[in-house]
């Protein structure tokens, strides 16, 4: 079975920087699987993300569901979905035009899908999408990649500034998200405690570099995120 | 073509100006018209003297196309310099408020973006204002109907047939102008990608450009190459024959200009590809990779 998602010896070095953003990074993903991504502030967790968002270019290789983030990149979208902390949602547009909008240019997302997670939500489709607050905004977010059937979903931060209602609800409509279809997860947090009963595998970096890569199994239960800080004191 | 109308549809919604701009035009129009006509006292007031010997039709009909002319500058100004305003926003708009990771996460291709962007600098908004130049033709020959001496000489065209040629004629016209836009066009978008002030960028270098190549380089060549680009739209719209205005720049100039187009474009379609700015983007390589 082909993997999902393909990452192979990637690195990023930015023009600006001497040092290396991300280094050496390999790791595949199936079906199934859902990868906590985890690093303090500037570990690289956001340059690995746009890396396979083709947001960013790199060295090394990366396949998700068979294609290339960058080359490929309008045929990915239609498989690949990203939430991130801050909302990237355009605010001018109203709930309804932005669904009518992705209903006639992506042709996986499912109106009626994305209607029937709405309303279960104060979200109204006259809104605009500036009026709502951070926890609709993401709520939409998900709905939208909910109706998008995408086969991965890379969350950053997805949870950062919510109150513990949005955050219950939010991770209640990924689980029955992901375990309707053959998908595969990533997700980047601080919240190590909050999310490490979701993860089936974690990878910690620390200062670009992989200090940690393995099956949640050989991590005891709840003591995540103790190993996560006691990773961050040591030296490299 | 679901996608493509989606997408200018979406381009409408964000960039309101292209359509409230013409509204307002209407209306301030419409108003003017209705004030003429029920302001008795101004048409009683309003002494026109036309000393000429022989037929009045020549001096009515040189009016007349003069008027035309005038309009089809006026609003074919308004409409290059909303097309100009746009191109130099739309990309830059998207990622100074954020929503740029939302439109890449999209199944959309750069190129893609940039035909339905271009069309709708380039086509819809001329469009919209050809819309325009209609109603007022529309609105002149209503006058005429009114079978009033001076809103009739002034009002021409004064056949439904001749309010749909203007129309016609200004719509052919703005698009001559946009196809020599386009070369500016993409290079609009390439700066803006790079810079939040591509409309400063583009006069203050192409200004010091011409300068430098005129007066310090001793290029004079460069400097009417440069100078040429900047003219050639005004110059068809304000040109009685717009088509011989463009023949008039010659075809080495076309040559080039249509060069550094085809340049600014590929340059903006592989930039716009990711979301850093890189010289890697602009390895050619992608074009001819079987996956683009």
């Amino acid at each position: 079975m082909t993997a999902l998602v393909q990452v192979k010896h990637v690195s990023k070095q930015y023009s600006d920087s001497r040092q290396q953003a991300i280094n050496d990074i390999s790791f595949e993903l199936n079906a199934g699987q859902v990868l906590g991504l985890f690093g303090h502030n500037g570990a690289g967790k956001s340059t690995l993300i746009n890396a396979l968002l083709g947001a960013h270019r790199y060295q090394g290789d990366i396949i998700i569901n068979g294609l290339h983030p960058i080359d490929q990149h309008a045929e990915l979208m239609q498989h690949l979905g990203y939430i991130s902390d801050v909302n990237v949602l355009p605010e001018w547009m109203s709930v309804k035009q932005v669904l009518t909008y992705i209903a006639g240019i992506h042709p996986r997302f499912d109106l009626a899908s994305a209607n029937t997670v709405l309303a279960s939500t104060d979200i109204k489709h006259n809104s605009h999408i500036k009026n709502l607050s951070k926890g609709m905004k993401v709520q939409l977010h998900l709905a939208i990649v909910i109706a998008t059937n995408t086969k991965v979903l890379i969350l950053d931060e997805p949870t950062l500034g919510l109150d513990l209602l949005y955050r219950d609800t939010f991770y209640q409509h990924l689980t029955t998200w992901f375990n309707a279809g053959q998908r595969c997860l990533i997700i980047a947090s601080h919240e190590v405690a909050e999310i490490e009963h979701l993860l089936t595998d974690v990878l910690i970096l620390k200062q670009g570099r992989v200090v940690l890569q393995t099956s949640m199994d050989n991590i005891p239960s709840g003591s995540l995120a103790q190993r996560f800080i006691t990773l961050q004191k040591e030296s490299i | 073509m679901q996608t493509w109308l989606i997408m200018q549809e979406k381009e409408l919604l964000e960039h309101k100006t292209v359509t409230r701009v013409p509204l307002f035009i209407c209306l301030c129009c419409v108003l003017v018209l209705i004030s003429l006509i029920m302001n008795t006292n101004l048409q009683n007031n309003l002494n026109i003297s036309i000393h000429t010997q022989g037929d009045l039709g020549p001096f009515t009909s040189v009016f007349s196309a003069n008027l035309q002319l005038m309009l089809s500058v006026i609003v074919g100004m308004l409409s290059l310099t909303l097309t100009t305003l746009y191109f130099a926003k739309t990309l830059r708009k998207e990622r100074n408020e954020g929503s740029a990771a939302f439109w890449r996460s999209m199944p959309v291709s750069s190129q893609y973006t940039h035909l339905v962007k271009l069309t709708f600098g380039l086509v819809v908004i001329p469009l919209i204002f050809s819309l325009l130049i209609l109603l007022i033709n529309l609105l002149l020959w209503l006058a005429s109907l009114s079978s009033d001496a001076l809103i009739g000489v002034m009002g021409e065209p004064n056949t439904l047939a001749s309010v749909l040629m203007n129309w016609l004629e200004f719509i052919s016209r703005m698009l001559l102008v946009s196809l020599v836009m386009l070369p500016l066009a993409a290079l609009l978008l390439t700066i803006s990608q790079l810079s939040d002030s591509p409309l400063i960028i583009l006069l203050l270098a192409g200004y010091a450009l011409k300068l430098l190549a005129g007066w310090v380089f001793g290029w004079p060549a460069l400097a009417a190459f440069i100078a040429q680009i900047y003219q050639l739209p005004t110059a068809i719209l304000y040109a009685e024959s717009p088509i011989i205005s463009v023949l008039h720049a010659g075809s080495e100039f076309l040559s080039l200009y249509a060069l550094l187009g085809v340049l600014a474009l590929f340059t903006s379609t592989s930039l716009y590809r990711t979301s850093e700015i890189s010289w890697q983007s602009l390895n050619p390589r992608w074009l001819v990779s079987k996956n683009k």
